[in-house]
Formats: structure tokens, sequence, C-alpha cells
């Protein structure tokens, strides 16, 4: 195992899916790329908000991203860390499009957890778990 | 968190289990951990009426076919790796895999994914599936 892509969301869990990457990636020599995708609300798509104000809402919302996996950073040891990314999109397609990316050999996310309807089924993991070309490891 | 210190690997005997099970015991090597096989038989509901009434349904049959094919895949494993059991259960493969998860005290499941596509996942779904749904423990995916 060489690269694990650790999705990590702004939900509670987040620190235990981050725990066990690092605790997976010491022990496989493996290297973490940290990841999280924001989504633009599907009425804003329709009002072509981007037209309006070129980049700006999207500049805005990538920082803000950025800035909360900047927080976990600092808890993976150096030697375990290969990135930083940051995407726009539906959870589960930028997760499985970043790890096509990034060639990863494994995905670690939590189960529930990215929107509100996802907090109780939980299908961003079930999607990732069925679209995804690598291993996923789904954690509680 | 702790490391993970026992597997759990559900097993159909299918190349997609082959593949989780190879995947279960390297990661097993790297966190010395233990390793449990578990195979579920599944005999639909009216094979046990049948066999109630008398009739010659071959369960015991099917029994050791299963158990036959579980001792050379843990026969297997454990040339590779030496901290290997296995179990055979019966009944529905998502709870028997879950109790086995209890029972056993695992702290993470390693199951294969079939890899369907499209209309035919959308209407069978898979075992992998409702595990990750419905899983107390991490669970990691192998693709086939």
């Amino acid at each position: 195992m060489k690269k694990i892509l650790v999705c990590l969301d702004t939900s509670p869990r987040a620190p235990r899916v981050l725990a066990t990457a690092i605790d997976l990636a010491r022990s496989t020599s493996a290297r973490l790329t940290l990841f999280r995708s924001v989504s633009v609300p599907p009425e804003l798509v329709e009002k072509d908000v981007f037209g309006l104000a070129p980049g700006a809402l999207r500049e805005r919302m990538l920082a803000s991203a950025k800035e909360g996996l900047m927080r976990y950073r600092a808890d993976v040891p150096t030697e375990l860390l290969e990135a930083v990314e940051v995407k726009i999109g539906s959870p589960w397609e930028a997760i499985c499009v970043e790890a096509k990316k990034i060639d990863a050999d494994l995905i670690i996310l939590g189960s529930h957890g990215y929107g509100v309807l996802d907090r109780i089924l939980g299908t961003t993991a079930a999607r990732v778990v069925n679209h995804a070309e690598c291993s996923v490891m789904v954690v509680r | 968190m702790p490391t993970f210190k026992h597997i759990l690997v559900p097993t159909d005997f299918e190349e997609a289990s082959e593949h989780a099970l190879e995947a279960a015991l390297d990661l097993a090597q790297d966190l010395d951990a233990e390793v449990t096989i578990v195979h579920v038989i599944q005999a639909p509901p009216i094979y046990y009426s049948a066999y109630a009434q008398g009739l010659a349904w071959p369960v015991e049959e099917l029994d050791g076919a299963a158990r036959r094919a579980l001792d050379d895949a843990l026969a297997a494993a454990k040339k590779r790796y030496g901290k290997v059991d296995a179990v055979l259960l019966n009944g529905a493969p998502r709870v028997q895999i879950l109790e086995a998860v209890v029972d056993r005290k695992a702290d993470v499941i390693v199951m294969g994914t079939h890899g369907r596509r499209g209309i035919v996942r959308a209407v069978l779904g898979s075992v992998a599936e409702s595990i990750v749904r419905t899983s107390p423990v991490p669970v990691l995916t192998v693709g086939a």
C-alpha cells in the first residue's frame, strides 16, 4: 500500500477517520493525501452564480475547505503526509475522481456525514464503495 | 485509535473474495493481527421446509462441500501467514457476518466487492454494501 486518500468532511467523525488513516499509514509505510470536497448548493447553480461573480464564490469555498483541512494537517506526522487537496463537486464523485487522479491504493472515509441526508443514510460511503476502482475503508 | 488486531474476512470463494483474503493477509502481516475467514451457507427457507417434510434435500452434502472449500482456503492462507482461523456459519450472510464480528471480537472487516455495474447492481445490491451500511467496525472493501 503506497497512497491513501483520506476523506475528511466537517462531521465529528473526521478525526477518527484521520486517526485510522495515520495508524494504517504507519504500519504499511504509506503516505496520506488529505481530501475534502465542497458542493455548490443546487439553487445557486441554477442562478448561474459563477457567471455573476466569476470565480469569487468558488475561490472562497475552496479556501475555507482548505483552511478546515489545514487544522488536521497539524496532526499528521510530516513523513506520512503527501498532499492536501480540496475540490468542488458532489462528495462521492469528487472522491472517486481524486483517487483515480493520484492513483490511490486505498480510500478511507467515514460511514456517514457528507451533508444532511447522508448523516442519516450514509449514501456517500456506499457510493464510493460501489464506484471507486481501488480498495475503500469505511470507518464508523 | 488502536491498531487493528483482528481481521474478519467473509468469503464466497469467488475471485473478489480471493483478492480480499490476499489483501487481508498482507495487512495482517503488517499489523501482526489475527485473521478469521468466514463463510456463510445460505440455504433458502424452502430447502429447510422440504427437508423437514422428509424430502431428500442434500443439506449435509452442501455443508460438506462448503466445509471442504473453507478448509482448502484456510490451508492455503496458513502457508502465507500463521495466525489464521476459519469458521463456517449458516443463515443470512449480512446477519451472520455481523454476529461473527461481535462473537470473535474482530475490529475490522476486509471483504471483496464483485464490481457489478449499472442495472444489475441497482437490482441486486451487494452484501458488501449492506455490510458497509450497518457494520459496527470499519470495513475495507477490495475490488475484483
